[in-house]
């Protein structure tokens, strides 16, 4: 049977030298994704000196960072604790981390007529409290209220993080009534800290949507408008282009196509094409309709860089079957203009205050976006880093409302697996660095459960709990089946040792 | 039982319950032959002492206080027995215990006797009081006084970083942890920072020992290696350390042993903790993993954990690994011990490895600096009471220099052991450095 060792550190993860009560493991377990999932941990106050400020002792061990050894020396367990419990005198001491919100939001719905495509529900600004972040790490949490005012919603938020911004104490009566305190330790792998932050990126949309009143004709007269180009910049950069949007309807019966191409800037006309859409004319609506236009390939936009969407037909200029775009000629559209071309040149439309209703889709690569969530400033504030060490492609939509939080939006992320399609399993590292990469191939088993239900390495050797099987295939020594199971899950304690399951 | 009493750890202070020493109003003990077992491995000893004349009540008064005082943590207490005139005490530390009246009670005391049966829990073992242990190295042969230990080993005369115990110097019939003593010595001006130190049984005889160093000149490049080099270094172990560069941003082998089955005799199971000496420190965010493959280089059989290495340090704590040595008798099948390398940073990295050290798993220990010991003091890692504490060689003053992790060094008696240690100072790795080592334990036995 392992010996477990439990060590706890200081918040800045620097060693922790004040006497601590000797800790024993009630049980470890891990998760395949994810890694170290929960740790119990419970002992004895054994000193009267600890005893008489159990109270203290408990609010200051909240959320500090833990490690489980075993007798070889080797990390077999790390997280933080999440919940302390100490019980003496038939009263029981509760200090829990999972209630409590020191960054907080309120979403309500604000009763009156939605003009802008971000929809009718509304967040406020979050709220922090900067005291109880610099002591846990920023913990975000947004309440969802009722059709409010918004500074109904304000007063809210405020109110709210007044509430949970700390750890509140809860005292109850216990059954037991020993004199010596016992304390209970719930501790959480660093993988949870990650639903500790939403994912909310703002960015991601671009344009003018505000529906605009006048017309623009396309494709209906070689020196007015057989080439129409509207211009758009955004203050951030990086991100691909993936989509052009706009409000057009076809005039007459058209049967060619409405082409779209993204150029860059070329001393303030459209210059080099970068990517281009086609969309078939059937399926431009008569009526005022968006249209997407889908690029092929996405180009990086660069920040604070004009582009260009060109617009035109694929057949003939024609008078009676011709396309319309909407346009605002106040200049609502600040970073982008409309221009034509007249034969020769581009020239402004409506001296440069005119614009089309259009707005374009960003995208980020996958492999960014894990970047984005595992950095410090999101997901990642208590991890050392990340380490993508499968080939990870794709795209993935750059604009997140903030709804889900980190952990899931990466775990969504991890199940469109790699670039070959296997699934991508994310682990925190002992030294609390992520590190992603491809499940086991089917046949790539490194264990085996041997007939008396012991698991072993190949080498034969017993299998110890810093090896840390979840995420690893099995091989089934009794044949039961010709598979090697992905192993999702392992738990240790004294009694039972090692056990997994899949 | 020709004494029994009550005392500190150095056998002062006494309170003799039987045998020469008795005082009124203690007349002399019966000790229950067979002490009864708990629950939870501890023996409890049964006493009955007989009191006459003497301020009784004041006796029982300082029973209960000790036993209050011990069971509070405040002040140890040690049950002590001479079985036979002229043998050694053998005793144990109290857990807990309580005190008993018998007969008629306080009645009896109004006649000036008093009987009263002690129920004491001790662990399930006795000790004779610790003595220095004699060591052996090529530096000196039954040595108490400290033994000097280089900072590595190699052909260098006197330069090996083991001393050993032989099993004839054990006695008792039961494992002893020790108490071991790291003395920095002067005059040269330093403080050493990491220490690690391990041991185990049976890794030496008469015929030969376990060859616990693995040069890096030794090495040979693995698959991802893209270039390596042997330097000539009088600085180094062995003369000489070899470099090794790679490029890859994932894990890739960067180099290997063969681990014959001459050292893999030696093992048998016994798991093993391997330590480094860079010759330059490692580059940052590197990590790094053992993996065992089969001798012709095929199946992988075995894998370590992942440890990122320390970027400030010549002196490397690698994962522990697991030779595969099944059953209980050699020969073993030789095997390849693989060095995997996991740097993300681009373009070509290096390392320069001068040995690594194969500490048995059992023993070890790691010190980890919070300060550091600076000459003129000892490191003292008193196992039996899991104190670890650095003191001054003169006035004794005692600090915390360092924190310990590990297992307890543990002697078994008639079993040859072997002790090996290694440091770093303020000023690196250096492996001209030297150090002395005492060790103390007392046998220990079952019963008296």
């Amino acid at each position: 049977m392992e010996r477990m060792q439990v060590r706890l550190y200081q918040r800045d993860f620097s060693e922790r030298i004040q006497i601590s009560p000797a800790l024993q493991v009630e049980h470890l377990t891990w998760k395949a994704l994810g890694g170290p999932a929960e740790a119990v941990l419970t002992g004895s106050l054994p000193t009267q000196d600890l005893t008489s400020r159990a109270a203290e002792w408990a609010a200051d061990t909240l959320g500090v960072p833990v490690t489980v050894t075993n007798q070889t020396g080797e990390n077999a367990w790390w997280g933080y604790v999440e919940r302390v419990e100490i019980q003496q005198n038939g009263l029981q001491l509760v200090y829990d981390l999972a209630e409590m919100a020191n960054r907080v939001c309120v979403e309500f719905w604000q009763p009156e007529p939605q003009l802008e495509w971000t929809g009718a529900r509304t967040f406020t600004a979050w709220a922090d409290d900067l005291d109880s972040q610099r002591i846990f790490g920023v913990k975000e949490r947004f309440f969802t209220l009722r059709s409010m005012d918004e500074s109904e919603a304000i007063q809210a938020r405020d109110a709210l993080l007044a509430q949970y911004c700390r750890p509140l104490p809860q005292v109850r009566q216990a059954a037991a009534n020993e004199k010596a305190a016992r304390l209970r330790l719930v501790c959480r792998g660093w993988w949870q800290t990650l639903q500790w932050r939403m994912a909310c990126f703002n960015d991601g949309y671009q344009g003018l949507v505000l529906p605009g009143q006048t017309t623009q004709n396309l494709g209906r007269g070689a020196a007015a408008d057989a080439r129409i180009a509207q211009s758009f910049q955004t203050t951030y950069g990086g991100w691909l282009c993936g989509e052009a949007v706009v409000n057009i309807k076809s005039v007459g019966s058209n049967t060619d196509q409405v082409i779209c191409e993204l150029c860059a800037d070329a001393s303030g006309v459209p210059g080099t094409t970068l990517a281009s859409a086609a969309v078939d004319a059937s399926v431009v609506s008569k009526l005022r309709w968006w249209v997407k236009f889908l690029f092929g390939t996405r180009p990086s936009i660069l920040a604070n860089t004009p582009y260009w969407l060109v617009f035109s037909r694929s057949g003939a200029l024609s008078t009676a079957n011709f396309y319309q775009l909407y346009t605002d000629a106040a200049n609502s559209y600040l970073p982008g203009k409309l221009m034509f071309w007249n034969g020769s040149a581009w020239l402004d439309a409506g001296s440069g205050s005119t614009d089309i209703n259009f707005y374009t889709t960003g995208f980020i690569s996958r492999l960014s976006r894990m970047q984005q969530l595992a950095a410090v400033d999101r997901g990642g504030q208590f991890l050392t880093g990340l380490q993508v060490n499968s080939p990870v492609s794709g795209d993935t939509l750059l604009w997140r409302q903030g709804r889900q939080d980190c952990q899931s939006e990466l775990a969504d992320l991890l199940v469109q697996g790699d670039s070959s399609g296997s699934p991508l399993q994310a682990v925190v590292e002992a030294d609390r660095r992520l590190a992603i990469h491809s499940q086991p191939a089917e046949n790539d088993w490194q264990f085996t459960l041997d007939n008396q239900g012991t698991l072993r390495t190949r080498s034969g050797r017993e299998v110890c709990s810093h090896d840390l099987p979840a995420g690893q295939r099995v091989h089934l020594a009794n044949g039961w089946l010709e598979t090697y199971p992905l192993i999702e899950a392992a738990a240790w304690s004294p009694q039972d040792g090692l056990r997994v399951s899949w | 039982m020709h004494a029994l009493y009550f005392g500190d750890a150095q056998h002062n202070d006494r309170l003799y319950l039987h045998g020469a020493g008795v005082t009124p109003p203690v007349c002399g003990a019966i000790r229950q032959v067979e002490p009864n077992r708990l629950a939870d491995g501890l023996l409890e000893e049964v006493i009955t002492v007989e009191c006459k004349g003497g301020d009784i009540a004041a006796l029982i008064s300082r029973l209960e206080l000790r036993l209050a005082l011990l069971q509070h943590d405040i002040q140890p207490w040690y049950l002590w027995m001479e079985p036979y005139p002229g043998s050694a005490a053998v005793g144990a530390q109290l857990r807990r215990g309580q005190v008993e009246l018998l007969g008629g009670g306080t009645v009896d005391r109004l006649h000036g006797y008093q009987g009263l049966r002690l129920r004491l829990v001790r662990e399930d073992w006795l000790a004779e009081l610790p003595g220095s242990v004699r060591l052996q190295n090529a530096n000196g042969v039954d040595v108490l006084t400290g033994l000097m230990v280089f900072n590595h080993t190699d052909g260098g005369s006197g330069h090996v970083n083991i001393c050993d115990i032989r099993g004839e110097n054990i006695l008792g019939s039961q494992p002893q942890p020790v108490r071991l003593i790291l003395e920095v010595g002067g005059p040269a001006v330093r403080r050493l920072g990491k220490i690690l130190v391990s041991g185990g049984i049976d890794l030496w005889d008469a015929n030969g020992s376990f060859d616990h160093v693995l040069e890096a000149e030794a090495a040979v490049p693995g698959a991802g290696c893209t270039s390596n080099m042997t330097v000539s270094n009088i600085s180094a172990s062995g003369g000489a350390f070899q470099t090794f560069q790679w490029t890859a941003v994932t894990e890739s082998a960067v180099l290997r042993w063969t681990i014959s089955n001459d050292r893999l005799a030696w093992l048998k199971g016994r798991g093993l903790r391997p330590v480094a000496r860079f010759h330059t420190s490692p580059p940052a965010n590197t990590r790094m993993r053992w993996k065992l493959l089969a001798s012709d280089g095929g199946p992988q059989l075995d894998q370590s954990a992942l440890v990122k290495l320390d970027s400030a340090s010549q002196l490397q704590v690698l994962p522990a690994l697991f030779p595969p040595t099944p059953g209980g008798t050699a020969p073993y099948q030789s095997f390849i011990l693989e060095v995997w390398l996991e740097c993300t940073t681009a373009g070509v990295k290096q390392i320069d490895l001068d040995f690594v050290q194969l500490f048995p798993l059992e023993n070890f220990a790691f010190f980890q600096p919070v300060s550091g010991i600076d000459q003129y003091h000892n490191l003292v890692m008193d196992w039996p009471s899991g104190d670890c504490y650095t003191e001054a060689e003169t006035g004794g003053v005692k600090s915390v220099t360092h924190l310990v992790s590990g297992s307890a060094m543990v002697l078994y008696p008639g079993r040859n052991h072997r002790i090996y240690v290694l440091y770093e100072s303020g000023a690196g790795f250096g492996i001209g450095e030297t150090a002395g080592i005492r060790v103390e334990a007392g046998a220990r036995r079952l019963l008296p």
